[in-house]
């Protein structure tokens, strides 16, 4: 790893260039106020304004999660018809530090969605939510992000190997929202699901993110920022080691192209 | 021109390209799983909010607009001709841009009703919905009207992307979670102040989905036909809108030069 | 292991590569193959499209595993010591692939210069300083997809030279090219010889490796079939004179063939002829001969590439291997 950071520099540069490039990678953030439109309009509707913090925040949970695992999908695919991928192989650079730069500028960008669905609810439905609990919240957010980072390249890696890229990153979405507990915490949902969304990094990250905006005082901080901290490092490690498996595996096989 | 055996070949194009976006396995394996992730997300916030009713509402909406969901996709599949370079070809060609295009998506119609009917039928139990046989079918066939009249509005996002390439799920995702907010799906239409409910009715989908409403708690066959009759009405408005815009498009183009061989 | 000063650039031995096909024998795209580049070498691989010449490039840039056999660069297994591997050399591709279209090309060549470890001042130096050398300067900041075919190939070389390598693979770099744009790039691959690098160059351009190699190795069906300086090759052929004359008429040629020492006559063309020998003085009467008839171009010369790679691999240079 030893010159690997100014590979991960670049990655994350390059990827920002891709937004202006392309803005159609920035779909989400013109989704997500919709999405807190339609969230804030159930709860609302219900007569739960202690709910309205749940149905901003998760559309912004949403756009960041999407957008990691759509541009995960892109980069590679794009990299792939390019004939880049090979070429980055060829480097002493990892792929997985090449992937993780790419990610973490996306999912860095990606949290500009909390400020638009906060605006949606205070100009859209006069509710405006105070963030109780504003250190947590902070830190939260921030290992929030690595999670999420190192779910984008766990799906890139993937992606370098699989055929149907298209096809299953449209299908990823709505099951990572759901096993996440984006809207709706996963204590709610079946006991065989909530196990397995145990797993997943973004049922704590969600759970803690709502109970700082929640007046209440938030228990137990400390072990359950250490889950989304250790989870997201272990998808890391698990998204690292996959890419790492899959390229050798190209390589014994020849499939990626050359010139 | 021969109309029948233009459309003939058109909609087998439409089959094909249907088979290189899903194999059974992706359809199955890949798109089903997300429905059924996405109206249980839905249908759970009944859940949250404490309210049985609420999550049969939010059941039947969620299930009903995957159809909606799916017909949008018209709007992309409407611009693959020129990704593929046949545009020009098409204008080009007596059969008329039009009825090709129409002809061309209309797999989004059969899959959009396949997936939104599995997803009602096999979820409804989970989520206190009880539908017995007739109602099911009433359901399948109201559903595959609203997919059907949903697809002009559909087409007439894809004439706009054939003009605003790189803008073209923009539009989609914009009218498809605008429908969403307003049309009945997630809350009854009365939600909103009466300007909106105005412009939910222009909604071929916000008449579909109450048709199938009524339907399947027994209301009166004659609301539900009303609905249905309104769901017809608008989506001739919209397909007599997609037909203007994709004629506008051809004969712009033409002036302007934009449609490029192997664009 | 550490890297010898006396190590060859690269070193090839017993080398084997197969493809699995589905429904079949697996395809051996490289045979036993054997190869050794000099310090300072530049190295030109020779062969027919499918014959492993771009196999042997990707096995030695790490993106490939070999089957058996090894490889080594500057000492380094390429297999075993791939990490040590990929820093020491500098790949160069042909063609369209491997460039950012839509980045500028100081933007591509910095992100590169990253992917080797430079920090970002010294990646932009560099960038600054390889486009300047391959000519690119003018248009550093103008987007790769607006290039034309000559100059996305100077960018792939300075790209190649981003790591300051010691060895470099050019992998048909100059295919496609137009003449004049092909002459200058090569001009740029003398520089890197001036340089001390070791090039491996793949072509099926007998000119440019005549030109540029100091030695040629040809390949084909994944073998190596022969190894030497091009200069010296031809004498694979024959050690003697060959007469090339044009204006030739058909009568003419029959008498040609029946001169003492007339090994074959070889229509080359409408009218031209070539006239292979096979004992000393034999090139004379046949000069006297067509110079008597009226015959006024006419030069004698040893082989030229060409042909040796012809007698060599046969009329199949354009053919895709099964």
């Amino acid at each position: 790893m030893r010159n690997s950071s100014p590979a991960f520099w670049a990655a994350a540069r390059f990827q920002l260039g891709e937004f202006r490039r392309d803005p159609g990678t920035l779909l989400m953030l013109v989704t997500a106020p919709f999405f807190a439109v339609i969230l804030l309009s159930v709860t609302e509707h219900g007569g739960r304004a202690d709910l309205a913090p749940y149905a901003i925040l998760a559309p912004a949970v949403m756009a960041s999660i999407g957008m990691a695992v759509m541009e995960a999908g892109e980069t590679i695919f794009r990299d792939r018809t390019a004939g880049v991928l090979e070429a980055i192989l060829t480097t002493p650079a990892p792929l997985a530090i090449v992937l993780l730069g790419r990610i973490a500028a996306i999912t860095v960008v990606s949290l500009a969605g909390i400020a638009e669905c906060w605006l949606v609810g205070a100009l859209g439905f006069g509710v405006v939510v105070d963030v109780a609990h504003p250190l947590v919240f902070a830190l939260t957010l921030a290992a929030t992000a690595a999670g999420i980072a190192a779910t984008g390249v766990l799906m890139a890696a993937v992606f370098v190997v699989g055929r149907n890229v298209r096809s299953f990153q449209n299908s990823l979405t709505f099951p990572l929202y759901l096993l996440g507990g984006a809207m709706v915490p996963v204590a709610m949902l079946p006991s065989g699901f909530e196990a397995l969304s145990r797993v997943f990094f973004l049922s704590w990250a969600t759970d803690l993110l709502r109970d700082s905006l929640a007046p209440d005082p938030v228990a137990a901080f400390w072990p359950r920022l250490a889950a989304v901290l250790g989870l997201a490092a272990a998808t890391f490690a698990a998204g690292s080691w996959l890419s790492h498996r899959l390229v050798r595996r190209v390589r014994r096989n020849g499939t990626v192209g050359f010139a | 021109m021969n109309a029948i055996a233009v459309l003939r070949q058109t909609m087998w194009s439409g089959w094909t390209d249907l088979r290189i976006v899903y194999t059974p396995t992706t359809w199955a394996f890949g798109w089903m799983v997300r429905v059924l992730c996405q109206v249980v997300f839905y249908s759970t916030l009944g859940a949250l909010l404490g309210d049985p009713e609420r999550t049969r509402f939010l059941l039947v909406g969620a299930a009903v607009f995957i159809a909606v969901n799916e017909t949008m996709m018209a709007s992309a599949s409407t611009t693959w001709e020129r990704g593929s370079g046949t545009l020009s070809l098409l204008a080009a060609a007596p059969a008329g841009m039009v009825v090709v295009l129409a002809a061309r998506s209309w797999f989004w119609i059969a899959s959009g009703t396949l997936s939104a009917s599995i997803a009602l039928l096999a979820l409804a139990p989970f989520f206190g919905v009880r539908l017995g046989f007739g109602d099911s079918l009433a359901a399948v066939a109201l559903i595959l009207l609203t997919a059907l009249t949903n697809y002009a509005v559909g087409l007439c996002c894809g004439s706009l992307s054939l003009r605003f390439h790189r803008l073209r799920n923009v539009f989609s995702n914009i009218t498809l979670l605008t429908m969403t907010a307003v049309c009945g799906v997630m809350v009854p239409t009365s939600f909103w102040p009466i300007g909106v409910q105005w412009f939910a009715a222009v909604f071929p989908a916000a008449h579909g989905l109450e048709a199938v409403r009524l339907a399947i708690t027994d209301a009166a066959p004659t609301a539900v036909l009303a609905e249905a009759a309104l769901a017809v009405g608008t989506s001739a408005a919209w397909l007599a809108l997609a037909a203007a815009s994709l004629w506008w498009f051809q004969t712009n183009a033409r002036r302007t030069g934009s449609i490029d061989f192997g664009d | 292991m550490s890297i010898n000063g006396n190590d060859p650039a690269v070193e090839v031995r017993g080398l084997v590569r197969d493809f699995a096909v589905k429904g079949g024998p697996p395809r051996r795209a490289l045979d036993d193959f054997d190869l050794t580049v000099a310090p300072g070498e530049v190295h030109g691989l020779l062969g027919p499209n499918g014959a492993g010449k771009t196999t042997l490039c990707k096995i030695l840039s790490t993106v490939l595993l070999p089957t058996a056999g090894t490889a080594r660069v500057q000492g380094l297994e390429v297999v075993a010591d791939a990490k040590r591997v990929r820093p020491l050399l500098g790949i160069v591709f042909g063609g369209e692939r491997g460039l950012y279209a839509r980045m500028t090309a100081a933007q591509n060549l910095r992100f590169w210069a990253a992917l080797y470890g430079h920090g970002r001042r010294e990646g932009r130096r560099r960038a600054a300083e390889l486009l300047e050398r391959v000519g690119l300067a003018p248009r550093a900041d103008e987007a790769v997809e607006t290039f034309s075919r000559g100059m996305k190939q100077r960018l792939h070389l300075a790209r190649g030279l981003v790591g300051d390598p010691r060895v470099l693979l050019l992998d048909e770099p100059t295919v496609g090219m137009d003449p004049v744009s092909a002459h200058e790039f090569r001009d740029l691959v003398e520089d890197l010889r001036a340089e001390g690098r070791a090039v491996l160059l793949t072509t099926h351009d007998m000119a440019e490796a005549e030109a540029l190699c100091d030695r040629v190795s040809f390949i084909d069906g994944g073998r190596l079939l022969r190894c030497e300086d091009p200069r010296v090759l031809g004498e694979l052929l024959s050690r003697h004179e060959r007469v090339r004359a044009s204006g030739v008429p058909d009568a003419l040629v029959e008498r040609l063939a029946q001169l003492p020492g007339v090994e074959r006559v070889r229509a080359t063309g409408p009218g031209a002829v070539l006239v292979e020998t096979d004992r000393g003085g034999a090139a004379l009467p046949v000069l006297r001969t067509l110079v008597e008839a009226g015959v006024t171009d006419v030069s004698t010369a040893p082989p030229s590439l060409e042909e040796v790679y012809l007698h060599l691999i046969g009329d199949r240079g354009m053919a895709v291997r099964p």
